[in-house]
């Protein structure tokens, strides 16, 4: 809300300067966003004077005018007939703002620059004389070359506020008033004059009918019908009001009716009484297939739940949100009827929302207006057309006010007032606010302060309403600044959120970098994935008012999150990658029921294995360092007997042949590993291969919920012994492993595969296999008989079931 | 004898560091410790010692044997112009053979061989240290879902349909029942839904609005409280976003509480730092005010009590929430929000 100081004042008279109301304003609630001088586009105006004025060698009527501002001289074309040498004049430079909105620039005139422009009141917005340009006197203070908003004493400001939506009383001049008024405890001065001789000149009444079909959503409609009009452009001050105040002038009749709702906060429209069939009007439901075309030259379907104004035949406006064209007041326009009405806040709303438009009306109307004020803004309209077109009443003002407002009444005690703010106020102090905000108190005591609410105030409904404006007023600064004694709350803290924490920290410390992608994709990216339909990740929860397609459906996996990631990291050449992403997945179920949420852990990495240095060799990663992140994950959470399973379904986004999943418990799976298809990175432009690996947080959750124990340190030294065998390729390390633990002793304690190689002098289709065994007992030193009792025929059983060989 | 060891050794060493070919080399290392070398006599001398001589002696040629013969393959590595690095295991799978000893041309100002290092995103370190702020004045941390029904991210907080007040908040909609969460307000809800005051919990988390230019995201974070008790006022309300502000910031951070407007607290407040940039002197920052909006907050509004069931005569709370991104923003003087998501490294590497 746009706020002309000039025009506050009228109604409130503040002496502090403009920064500090600002200040004082924010702190009560009424957020000041930004201070403006009002005469801002007259900031390059400057005073020059004529030196020399030669005719215009291309154009009669021009002429050619050499001033000097300042200590530079310009040559200004000009078409005046008041140019006379030697006179003071204003120059417009280039960036000046006139009054009908365009900038000056310097520009060629018939083959002559032209470095601004002399101008006339009426241009410059500052008077209504356009007849020549603006003359000035020579006086101390009125020299070549000064600003003239200075010369001229211009200094206004605007005031941007930002009002909350609570307080629509205060989406005005008279709004912002009563609460400078309240802020600094000064009286209110409303200019108003009911009984001004032009409302009383009713003679020759217009008959007019007017009726509400639905009074639940129009409480109050007034008219009053005028004649005598002369359409004329507004006079200098009202345009000048209403461009401060973000309005475009346009005649004096609408200038007038946005003047009042800039002032008084109460939405006004003007009909042109000529152009409404009866003329009568209805404010009624739209009728089905109803049409109209607004003022702003839309062609708009309306519908029967929203409410129009009509006349005998057909709508001529949407209630509280636009007028319609074919009404509207034009340069022809003598008689009109002005409507100032009450609407239903959620039926305007609603309207506003359906048509996609939003007016200074609907705006107003929908956060609520002042019932009691409809009727006096009527007045004040009157009033000023009648002063500015010349027109006068034809027939007494209509106030059909079928629901009459009930102000509210309401009750605060002042204990609980302090007691919510941690205040020790007194009674009297507290019920001296309530009256600054106008309220008109009927019973003040120590127990109970009872007053009736203004009805601009609808947003005070409840005691705890009072209690804010009490704090407002007495101000927040005020109000002390406490530790608070409270009960010690013993919830206990969700376990899941240790548990993430502890992943993070594990895979950074791995190398991995976390990062955070939006929680939304496009569908092209999950059918990237190569799923089946039935697949669940394919059951996705769409947004239905997206800001793109590519953000249209919430993510049913984390996998394209990252591949986005890479591909816009390879594209900047940061090659190198590893990275993880925690986050929530969605799969769709019912209409008007939520999705499933579940929480995913994907990592990848792809590039080169180290960082590029002189001291690592240069090698690209593999699967196996992206297991070893994942075997390092999941041995940091306690989580032991996971195994690697071969098939990985529901994954055709892994490589055939790279992938594996994670089992753990009797059939719970973690999740799976695998190198990404190049036909998949393909979609994302990647230059590959990248690795990835996904883990489910619920799974991992109950992996890892198991209590760790204590292992005692060995004591003893440990026997090791190393083999190489040979075996089929097809026969994997995991399967080798568990036959060998099937025979182990209890004190073989690791196997640890050191060596794998394939090539000569190994036969094709096979392998070998590096192992070192360890072993070692908790109570002795075992002796190497020991060891070869166990360990030899062991051997010798793996190399019978295997029909493998020692490599030697 | 000790004299004659380090004869050997100063002289060997040197002729070492001048060896310009590994025929030089070799030819040293035949006169140094070849089976009549200069120091393979003194070894076999060394068993004439007296047994106390003896072990501190053989010590110090021992030590100088090995010194020259790492310095000889230091020096041939270099006159071969073979690299240092790539120093992996035999095949016997021992180390090769380092030493402790000073190595000819080795220069301690090349890099060190450092490894890849992982860093947590931005907004997880922002979003944790905020987090422990609370946690250490006893808030317990709450989630709740992404995906909400209108009745927990609106309704239930005092916003009704047809409420002006949703315009404040551009909604993403699934349905017309489901959305995404505009707010982590409604985990408050469920919070107070589940459990009696008192209460104190926050709920950090992600939020979506439709939004999105140069400070705003359509996915942001955000991290929300809640303290409900008999007795908890205005007052205690500074005290702890005073705290917590002075916690996240500077010791010294002014903080100005304003009113405002929430439909779900009343009083409301909106909470300003003065400007971390100009301290309070007035730049683009801070909109030439000195001043910084950081939290939202207020007293939670009756109405949100009546829908959970809590007596609001009984009980008073206050409820706050704050932006993630623009902490991490003031903090690290982030000018785009939109770099958080954009996750290129060199960005992530930064924090």
């Amino acid at each position: 809300m746009l706020i002309l100081i000039s025009w506050l004042k009228e109604f409130v008279h503040f002496t502090v300067p403009v920064e500090t109301l600002a200040e004082d304003l924010t702190m009560a609630g009424l957020e000041v966003e930004e201070i403006e001088p009002a005469y801002k586009g007259l900031a390059p105006v400057v005073v020059c004077s004529v030196e020399e004025i030669v005719p215009h060698p291309h154009a009669s009527h021009l002429q050619v005018c050499t001033v000097i501002a300042g200590e530079q001289k310009f040559d200004v074309v000009c078409g005046a007939p008041n140019v006379e040498k030697g006179r003071l004049a204003a120059l417009a430079r280039p960036g000046t703002v006139l009054s009908d909105g365009t900038t000056v620039k310097p520009s060629d005139i018939y083959g002559i620059r032209s470095d601004g422009m002399l101008c006339s009141e009426a241009e410059l917005g500052i008077g209504d004389d356009k007849t020549g340009i603006l003359v000035l006197e020579p006086a101390p203070g009125c020299e070549v070359g000064n600003a003239l908003v200075d010369v001229l004493g211009l200094s206004d400001w605007v005031l941007d506020i930002a009002v909350t939506p609570n307080r629509p009383d205060c989406l005005s001049v008279l709004g912002v008033a009563r609460e400078v008024s309240a802020i600094y405890d000064i009286p209110l001065t409303i200019p108003q004059s009911p009984n001004h001789p032009i409302i009383q000149s009713s003679n020759h009444p217009i008959p007019i009918s007017i009726s509400i079909e639905v009074p639940d959503l129009c409480g109050r409609y007034t008219a009053a019908v005028m004649k005598g009009i002369k359409i004329a452009p507004s006079p200098h001050w009202m345009a000048m009001r209403l461009q401060a105040s973000g309005i475009r002038p346009i005649n004096n009749v609408v200038d007038v009716t946005n003047y009042v709702l800039i002032e008084r906060g109460q939405p006004l429209h003007a009909f042109d009484l000529d152009m409404l069939t009866g003329p009568a009007i209805e404010v009624r439901p739209a009728r089905p297939g109803e049409k109209i075309k607004t003022i702003d030259g839309k062609h708009r379907e309306i519908r029967p739940d929203m409410l129009v104004i009509a006349d005998a035949e057909r709508p001529v406006a949407v209630a509280g949100v636009m007028g319609g064209a074919e009404t509207e007041v034009n340069d022809n326009t003598k008689r009109i009827l002005i409507e100032s009405a009450w609407f239903a806040p959620t039926q305007v709303r609603r309207t506003s929302k359906a048509l996609k438009t939003i007016t200074e009306s609907s705006y107003r109307f929908e956060r609520g207006v002042d019932p009691e004020e409809v009727i006096s803004a009527l007045y004040r309209t009157v009033e000023i057309i009648g002063q500015v077109t010349g027109g006068c009443l034809a027939g007494d003002i209509k106030d059909i006010y079928p629901r009459p407002y009930r102000p509210g009444y309401l009750s605060l005690r002042p204990e609980r007032a302090n007691k919510l703010l941690g205040t020790g106020l007194e009674p009297g102090q507290i019920a001296q606010f309530l009256e600054r905000i106008g309220i008109e108190l009927d019973h003040v005591d120590n127990e109970k302060i009872k007053g009736t609410v203004p009805t601009y105030r609808l947003d005070l409904k409840e005691e705890v309403d009072l209690v804010e404006e009490i704090a407002r007023l007495h101000g927040f600064p005020n109000i002390p600044t406490q530790v608070p004694r409270a009960g010690i709350a013993a919830m206990a803290p969700e376990p899941s959120q240790g548990l993430v924490h502890r992943i993070r920290t594990i895979l950074s410390s791995q190398g991995m970098t976390e990062v955070i992608s939006y929680s939304f994709m496009s569908p092209k990216e999950i059918e990237a994935l190569g799923l089946g339909k039935n697949d669940p990740r394919m059951q996705m929860v769409s947004v239905q008012n997206p800001l793109s397609d590519d953000q249209s459906v919430m993510r049913t996996s984390i996998i394209p999150s990252l591949m986005g990631t890479v591909a816009r990291n390879q594209a900047r050449r940061n090659m190198d990658l590893g990275l993880f992403e925690i986050g929530t997945v969605f799969y769709a179920r019912g209409t008007g029921e939520l999705p499933l949420e579940e929480q995913r852990i994907v990592a990848l990495c792809t590039g080169a294995r180290y960082p590029e240095s002189w001291s690592w060799p240069r090698e690209r990663v593999d699967l196996f360092d992206l297991k070893g992140v994942l075997q390092g994950l999941l041995q940091a959470l306690g989580i032991s007997g996971w195994k690697t399973v071969l098939e990985t379904p529901d994954s055709p986004f892994y490589l055939p042949g790279t992938s594996a999943g994670i089992a753990w418990g009797k059939n719970s799976v973690l999740g799976s590993f695998g190198q990404i298809d190049p036909d998949v990175l393909e979609f994302w432009d990647i230059d590959g291969p990248v690795f990835v690996f996904e883990l489910s947080f619920n799974a991992l959750e109950t992996a890892a919920s198991r209590q760790l124990k204590f292992t005692p340190l060995a004591r003893y030294p440990a026997v090791e012994r190393d083999i190489a065998v040979i075996v089929p390729d097809g026969l994997s390390v995991q399967v080798l492993r568990e036959y060998i633990s099937g025979q182990a002793p209890d004190f073989l304690e690791e196997v640890r595969i050191f060596d794998i190689y394939r090539g000569k002098p190994i036969p094709e289709g096979s392998k070998s296999i590096g192992m070192r065994f360890t072993y070692r007992a908790l109570d002795h030193t075992l002796s190497d008989r020991e060891v070869s009792e166990v360990h030899e025929p062991m051997v010798h059983s793996v190399l019978q079931f295997y029909k493998a060989k020692l490599r030697d | 004898m000790q004299e004659r060891l380090e004869e050997i050794r100063t002289h060997s060493l040197e002729s070492i560091e001048s060896a310009s070919s590994e025929e030089d080399l070799e030819n040293i290392r035949v006169r140094v410790l070849g089976r009549k070398g200069e120091l393979t006599t003194v070894l076999k001398a060394i068993g004439k010692l007296s047994a106390e001589e003896r072990p501190k002696i053989g010590q110090l040629a021992n030590k100088l044997k090995k010194k020259i013969e790492a310095s000889i393959n230091a020096r041939k590595e270099a006159l071969k112009g073979v690299h240092i690095s790539g120093q992996g295991p035999t095949p016997d799978g021992s180390f090769k053979a380092t030493t402790d000893f000073f190595i000819p041309g080795l220069d301690p100002t090349l890099p060190g061989r450092q490894r890849r290092l992982g860093r947590l995103h931005p907004i997880t370190q922002v979003m944790d240290e905020i987090c422990s702020v609370f946690e250490r004045m006893g808030f317990t941390v709450a989630h709740g879902p992404e995906v909400e029904l209108d009745f927990y991210n609106f309704e239930a907080l005092n916003i009704p349909p047809d409420h002006p007040a949703r315009d404040m908040q551009d909604t993403f909609y699934i349905d017309d029942k489901v959305l995404l969460r505009t707010h982590t307000s409604p985990v408050q809800i469920h919070a107070m839904e589940r459990h009696r005051p008192p209460m104190r919990v926050i709920a950090p988390g992600k939020v979506y609005r439709c939004d999105s230019d140069i400070t705003h995201t359509p996915m942001f974070h955000q991290v929300e409280g809640l303290m409900v008790d008999r007795d908890v006022s205005f007052a205690g309300l500074k005290g702890v976003l005073t705290a917590f502000v002075q916690q996240i910031f500077d010791p010294d951070t002014l903080v100005r509480f304003r009113p405002s407007f929430f439909p779900f607290t009343e009083p409301s407040a909106e909470i300003d730092i003065q400007c971390v940039i100009c301290k309070g002197k007035g730049c683009r920052i801070c909109s030439h005010t000195g001043w910084l909006e950081v939290l939202g907050a207020g007293m939670v509004h009756p109405e949100v009590f009546r829908h959970v069931g809590y007596d609001t005569e009984e009980f008073s709370g206050f409820a706050f929430g704050l932006g993630v991104e623009r902490i991490a923003m003031l903090r690290f003087g982030i000018d785009d929000i939109r770099l958080f998501y954009d996750n290129d490294l060199r960005f992530l590497h930064q924090f």
